[in-house]
Formats: C-alpha cells, sequence, structure tokens
C-alpha cells in the first residue's frame, strides 16, 4: 500500500513540473499593444489577449479589442489602440476580456485579425 | 531518550495528523512566499529599470498617467505626441542634456521586441553605449538597426542580419554591449526612420533628460513646462508613483496571504490541544519522572516549532515553484498588466527564503504556547490517572 503511496505522489509532483514546464513557454499571449503597432510583423496563426472596446458601425462581425492596461488608464493621454477582429462565431460583449486566436490579413484599410476562435476570460463592465 | 527524539516521535506518532497540519502551514507559507517573491521581483526589476534610465527628468505629453510612466521603464508602447519642435525648445535650454526617444514595437520571428527611433549621436553620448559586435549608426537617416545585447542573443542576430519592420527590410548593423537595462532588449533605429516606418509624422514619445545641477532639478522642471506646454516629471517622483502602485497590489495580496498563515496557526493550535489531552498520561509519567513545568512547557512548544519549521521550509519550496510557474499568468491580469515586460527577473531572494521560514517557525511557536501551557499546567495526579 505504502508503496502505491509513493509512487502515486512521485507522479503528481511529476505531472506538476511537467505542467509547469510546457506552460512557461505557452503562458505568455501576446497583448494589444505589443502587436498594434506592427501586424504585418507576425505571421500565422497567433494568440492574443483584450477587452472587446467597440463594434464596427459598417459591420457587427468586426469588433476592436484594446489593450488590458486600458482598463487601469483613463486619463485623456491614454493610448487606445483597438485591433479589428473579425469573429467566425459569437461575437463578444463589451468589456469582455477575450484570447483570440486567429491569423492578420491585409486588405485595402489595412489589417484585419480574422479569429478562428475567441474565447471569453471574464467580463470587466465598462461603459455602464 | 533525548528532548529532540521524544519531540519527533511524539510528532510523527500519528502520520495522518502530522501530514495534514503540515499541509495547512505549508500552504499558508507557500502563498505567502508566492506573492512576496513576485512583489519583491517587480520591486526590484522596475528599481533596475529606473536606474539604467540614466535620466533625471522625464518629458511627457500633458495628462500621462502613472501607468504611462512606467511603460517608459518597461518599453511599452507610448504615444507619440511630442513634436521635434518641442524637443528642441527644451534642447535649446540651458543646463539640460536632452534626447528624444519614439517607442514602438515590432516582431521578430512573431515575438515582440522593442524598436526605439532615437538621435543616434546624442544617444550615444547620452547613454555612453559601447558597440560588442558590428559599428554604431554613421549618421541620422540610415536605415539600419544597433541591436541591444539581449534581443541579439535572443532573436540570433548579427551584424549583416536582416529583419523586416512594417514591411521594409532593415538591417543590423552593430549590437551594443550589455548595458544590465531595458536597452538590452532594445532595437535601436534612427529617428527619421522610425518616424517614416510608423507614420508618426516629426513626433516622438518622450524625452530624456540630464541635468547639470541637481540642486537646481525644481527650477529646471519648471522652466521646461514654461517653454513647451508637457508634463515633467523627475526620476524620484517617477519611481515613487510606480512603486506605490506595485505596492498596493502587494499589499493586498499579502493580506491575503497572512489570512493562510492565520488558518495554518490555528490547525496547528488544534492539532497540539488534542495532543495535550490525548497524551495527559504521557505528561504523568513525565512529571512523575521529575520533569519540571518548564521542561513539559518546551516539549510542547518544540513540536509545534517543528510543524512551523519543516511547514516553512516545504512552503518555501512550493511558494517559489509557484510563483515561476505563475508569474506569466499573473503579469497577464488586469490589476498587473502594466507591469509586463518588467518580468525575468530573479525571483528567489534570499531574504524572502530565510525570512519566511522564520515567519513560518515564529507563527508556530506562538500557536503552540497556549497548549504547552495547558500541558504544562496540569496537576501530577490528574495526569497520570487519566485513561
Amino acid at each position: 500500500m505504502k508503496k502505491y503511496i509513493y509512487v502515486l505522489v512521485a507522479v503528481v509532483i511529476g505531472a506538476a513540473i511537467a505542467f509547469a514546464t510546457v506552460q512557461q513557454g505557452e503562458a505568455k499571449a501576446l497583448n494589444v499593444n505589443e502587436i498594434g503597432s506592427d501586424p504585418s510583423a507576425f505571421t500565422g496563426t497567433i494568440t492574443f489577449t483584450g477587452i472587446m472596446g467597440a463594434v464596427s458601425q459598417q459591420d457587427p462581425t468586426v469588433v476592436g479589442i484594446m489593450d488590458l492596461k486600458e482598463l487601469k488608464c483613463t486619463t485623456p493621454g491614454c493610448n487606445k489602440v483597438y485591433i479589428p477582429v473579425k469573429c467566425a462565431s459569437a461575437v463578444p460583449a463589451l468589456g469582455d476580456e477575450v484570447k483570440v486566436t486567429g491569423s492578420f490579413m491585409k486588405d485595402a484599410n489595412g489589417y484585419l485579425f480574422t479569429a478562428d476562435k475567441i474565447k471569453v476570460v471574464r467580463n470587466h463592465k465598462i461603459g455602464g | 531518550m533525548t528532548l529532540s527524539k521524544l519531540v519527533f516521535k511524539n510528532i510523527t506518532r500519528r502520520r495522518g495528523r502530522f501530514v495534514f497540519t503540515l499541509l495547512g502551514i505549508t500552504i499558508g507559507i507557500a502563498s505567502f512566499v508566492t506573492f512576496l517573491s513576485m512583489g519583491g521581483s517587480l520591486k526590484s526589476e522596475i528599481n533596475r529599470e529606473s536606474a539604467s534610465l540614466g535620466a533625471n527628468l522625464i518629458v511627457t505629453p500633458i495628462g500621462s498617467c502613472a501607468y504611462e510612466q512606467v511603460s517608459i521603464l518597461t518599453g511599452e508602447v507610448l504615444p507619440a505626441n511630442i513634436t521635434n519642435d518641442q524637443v528642441a525648445k527644451i534642447q535649446a535650454i540651458k543646463g539640460l542634456n536632452a534626447v528624444a526617444v519614439l517607442t514602438e514595437k515590432t516582431a521578430i520571428a512573431n515575438k515582440p521586441v522593442s524598436l526605439n527611433g532615437i538621435n543616434a549621436a546624442q544617444m550615444k553620448a547620452f547613454k555612453a553605449w559601447e558597440i560588442e559586435k558590428g559599428a554604431y549608426f554613421d549618421g541620422e537617416e540610415e536605415a539600419v538597426a544597433v541591436v541591444g545585447f539581449a534581443a541579439a542573443d535572443l532573436f540570433k542576430l548579427e551584424p549583416g542580419s536582416t529583419f523586416v519592420v512594417r514591411g521594409e527590410k532593415l538591417q543590423v548593423k552593430g549590437i551594443l554591449k550589455e548595458t544590465g537595462g531595458r536597452d538590452d532588449l532594445t532595437v535601436f533605429v534612427p529617428m527619421p526612420v522610425v518616424q517614416r516606418l510608423f507614420e508618426t509624422g516629426d513626433k516622438v514619445s518622450y524625452l530624456s533628460v540630464k541635468v547639470d545641477n541637481l540642486a537646481l532639478t525644481e527650477g529646471y522642471i519648471q522652466k521646461i513646462k514654461d517653454t513647451v506646454n508637457l508634463g515633467v516629471i523627475s526620476d524620484k517622483q517617477m519611481l515613487k508613483g510606480v512603486l506605490s502602485i506595485v505596492g498596493t497590489v502587494n499589499i493586498t495580496l499579502q493580506m491575503i496571504a497572512a489570512v493562510s498563515v492565520l488558518a495554518a496557526a490555528f490547525g496547528i493550535i488544534n492539532t497540539m490541544m488534542t495532543a495535550t489531552y490525548e497524551r495527559k498520561r504521557e505528561i504523568g509519567i513525565l512529571q512523575a519522572l521529575g520533569a519540571k513545568q518548564r521542561t513539559i512547557f518546551t516539549i510542547f512548544l518544540l513540536e509545534s516549532g517543528f510543524y512551523g519549521i519543516i511547514g516553512g521550509i516545504t512552503g518555501v519550496f512550493v511558494g517559489l515553484f509557484v510563483s515561476i510557474t505563475a508569474a506569466p499568468y499573473i503579469t497577464q491580469n488586469a490589476v498587473t498588466s502594466f507591469v509586463k515586460g518588467s518580468g525575468g527577473g530573479a525571483l528567489i531572494d534570499p531574504t524572502t527564503v530565510f525570512g519566511s521560514i522564520l515567519f513560518s517557525t515564529l507563527v508556530a511557536i506562538v500557536a503552540g504556547v497556549y497548549p504547552a501551557w495547558r500541558a504544562a499546567r496540569l496537576s501530577p495526579v490528574e495526569a497520570i490517572s487519566y485513561e
């Protein structure tokens, strides 16, 4: 019995270390301020986090994702950069903190991020 | 049997209880260490970045908040609102050495990297940079890059390597010697080239200013404000502002951790009280053998302290492990995202390690005082007659 307990403890510790090692590399998703200045530098599928802060007037499936930092910065001088994201599935609500996976596409107006997957992490209740 | 052997045997006699009590203190100390080490790492990182900025004053657009001031330290993108004309006016003020910086971001192999537009000659003199490999800029219009030491290592860049910024290929001309600050992770490109690539016109993000006479700093701040309508902050004010934000977050987290340590302390009291009741007969025998009240008190207090030492050691290990694992998640949180990019400092601080073990031991000893006192106060008759 004791042997099994020792084996179980060793397996749990090993799994925790393995999980931590794997997650170390994956955990740092990009944020809006990191990709907003030069979207052309990001190729292929990427994942970034941000807050849903605006919806396009022309196309309701295109939303603007701003940086998490903007929640804390309320002065007029704050640099609000929005990444236009084309949602293939459900459109997130205003204030939703989202993790978006997809890729940048270039069109006549600039770069548009086409989302393959949008995961809503939580809502931050912005704009009343 | 020596006192230490007796204490060890008593504690490990009931293994299940020992393990669960130990788990309580381990979890408490682990959360305490996690928050403490992460907070400490952030603070030291901010101090280091502030020192490596090498400026006495920072000129920013009016209305910049503390979170944007943090961005100066962490290399995040800042709005480009200061014109070249305003830069020239500040540079014309006697007693000041001012250099302009335009902060942008690009990516190499899908990994973000800070890109700063600088006035090449001015910045080299201001920062006293030295070249590790290759050469420095020849002029202000050269569309090439000089890369910080750590960035060159991270992206495997050598003089002659190329990378693309906003669709334009830039060649690496040189690699800077290690500075120990944010510059190591930054790519530098002449200001006019960055302004053209990022379409910022003639605007820059902020100015770093060195003053000739530190005693006149307040006077210089007023002079800059009078000359151009911009915000000016001293390095000390900026550091204070940034540390106060970090401090508020830290205090909240430490309060949460303190509650878990307190809960663990009550776990120890509970365990030791049970032990006191269970071992009345043993206490009686010890008294019959001539053990003084002080000896019995010491035995129970040592048992309690033992929980603290072992729990402290395991808690520190677990806490450091969690802080290393959780650090990337915490810097992605809305509350602490402003410090993203400032991580990577050493998380293992000897003061935190030994301080936490000492704290755990002290908490356990304090928690053991009442049960030990109860055990020591038992009368020999009451103790020996216990069945």
